[in-house]
């Protein structure tokens, strides 16, 4: 099994209304976490993270002024002095699909439907934590790849171009273990230290080119 | 773990896009252990008894949840159907879509979400009558003051399918060929139960 180390971690949560952060806050000290910062808007949720670099942001969709979309598109800049690639997990009572996919478009890495319960936030966590995904930036994106999965049998556009002139370019995640527990468990051995695993159990990182 | 110093994020570039991995910075906080599962569920139980001690408190919050959407209510009678007015009653309405099933009370959770519904979705704001946004109001405050925690508490249920019935209907009219890109959305409609002869 792998566990996280919650006391690691440093959280933001940003939502105007002020019981949903009491309860993301109780929900995470649950969890074992202690270094928990709330902001009640988008544009002091920005003015935190700036100053403050958290490792995961939680954040409200509807709020008044600077809305968490907005605040994810304000995260979201490459050229950002600041962490761009920071998990951004967006917890909100919005749940259309066109919703999520306005959300996931914006650059949120995990969305979550309220009402909140304690696994399902728990999983999101574990997942951004694990599985980090490439992101990708193009003219009009900047944020984690929109493909969290490879489909053999797809038949829509492919709007990448790359090297092979349009076909699908795979893309390996950087940590596929949480993927591969899943399938295989028990695996494992006891690393109760939080040292790494062997590096034979990493995929191949990509060729590095010249940083933009 | 944030004062570690960034490492760079490393590139690959194709003709229209850039695929960037960036330093996994969270990975310290990952600890492999022997035991068995997928998923620690002691640490997920530690957050639902983390939530429990709350309990006592959620009656009141789900109150000044209720005086909020009231007020927001009272703003529209008293200020007139401005935008503000509607953003303030939205604001509300979606706070307690979002929050009142975790505070116990579902069914105001469900009542909330169909007013929501209507205020956004409608193209036009000020032709919902005031009359349907304060049944809405009505029946949340009267679950919450009652004290009604069952999703399935059938006159609650049923004053909440009727308005949700009321308000597809409106948003129909009002959208026209457009309410076909929301309709998948609208809340399934209950089976209700038969009322005792």
């Amino acid at each position: 099994m792998i566990r996280i180390d919650f006391h690691r971690l440093r959280f933001l949560v940003v939502d105007d209304n002020a019981h949903m952060r009491r309860i993301v806050r109780q929900l995470l000290h649950g969890f074992g976490s202690r270094d928990i910062h709330e902001a009640e808007d988008g544009a002091a949720g920005l003015e935190f993270f700036t100053a403050h670099n958290p490792d995961i942001v939680i954040t409200d969709w509807a709020m008044p002024v600077f809305d968490g979309i907005e605040f994810t598109r304000a995260i979201r800049k490459p050229e950002s002095a600041t962490n761009p690639f920071v998990p951004i997990i967006m917890l909100s009572g919005h749940s259309e699909k066109k919703r999520v996919i306005e959300a996931r478009d914006a650059g949120v890495t995990e969305f979550l439907a309220k009402p909140i319960a304690a696994k399902a936030l728990y999983e999101r966590i574990l997942s951004v934590v694990l599985n980090p995904r490439p992101f990708i930036q193009t003219q009009s994106y900047f944020g984690p790849d929109r493909r969290r999965a490879v489909i053999s049998n797809y038949t829509g556009p492919e709007r990448r171009k790359g090297k092979d002139g349009g076909k699908t370019i795979p893309v390996q995640p950087l940590d596929k273990r949480f993927v591969e527990q899943r399938a295989k468990p028990h695996q494992e051995p006891d690393r109760r230290d939080g040292i790494e695993p062997p590096a034979q159990q990493q995929p191949p990182a990509p060729a590095r080119a010249a940083p933009q | 773990m944030s004062k570690l110093p960034p490492a760079q994020p490393e590139q690959q570039r194709f003709e229209d896009h850039s695929v960037i991995v960036p330093p996994h910075n969270l990975k310290t906080a990952v600890v492999h252990t022997a035991e068995p599962g997928d998923i620690a569920m002691d640490v997920v139980e530690q957050g639902e008894a983390a939530l429990d001690r709350l309990k006592g408190e959620f009656g009141g919050w789900m109150q000044v949840e209720c005086d909020s959407l009231d007020a927001a209510r009272k703003s529209l009678h008293q200020r007139g159907r401005s935008k503000a007015s509607f953003d303030m009653l939205f604001r509300a309405g979606h706070d307690i879509k979002g929050n009142a099933a975790t505070l116990g009370f579902p069914l105001a959770g469900r009542l909330a979400a169909g007013m929501s519904r209507l205020v956004y979705h409608a193209p036009d704001k000020t032709r919902i009558p005031l009359a349907v946004i304060d049944r809405y109001v009505e029946a949340i405050r009267a679950v919450v003051r009652e004290n009604r925690r069952d999703a399935n508490e059938p006159t609650g249920l049923e004053v909440a399918e009727r308005l949700a019935a009321w308000g597809e209907k409106f948003l129909a009219g009002e959208l026209k060929d457009a309410y076909a890109e929301i309709a998948a959305d609208a809340a399934p409609a209950l089976e209700m139960p038969a009322k005792p002869k």
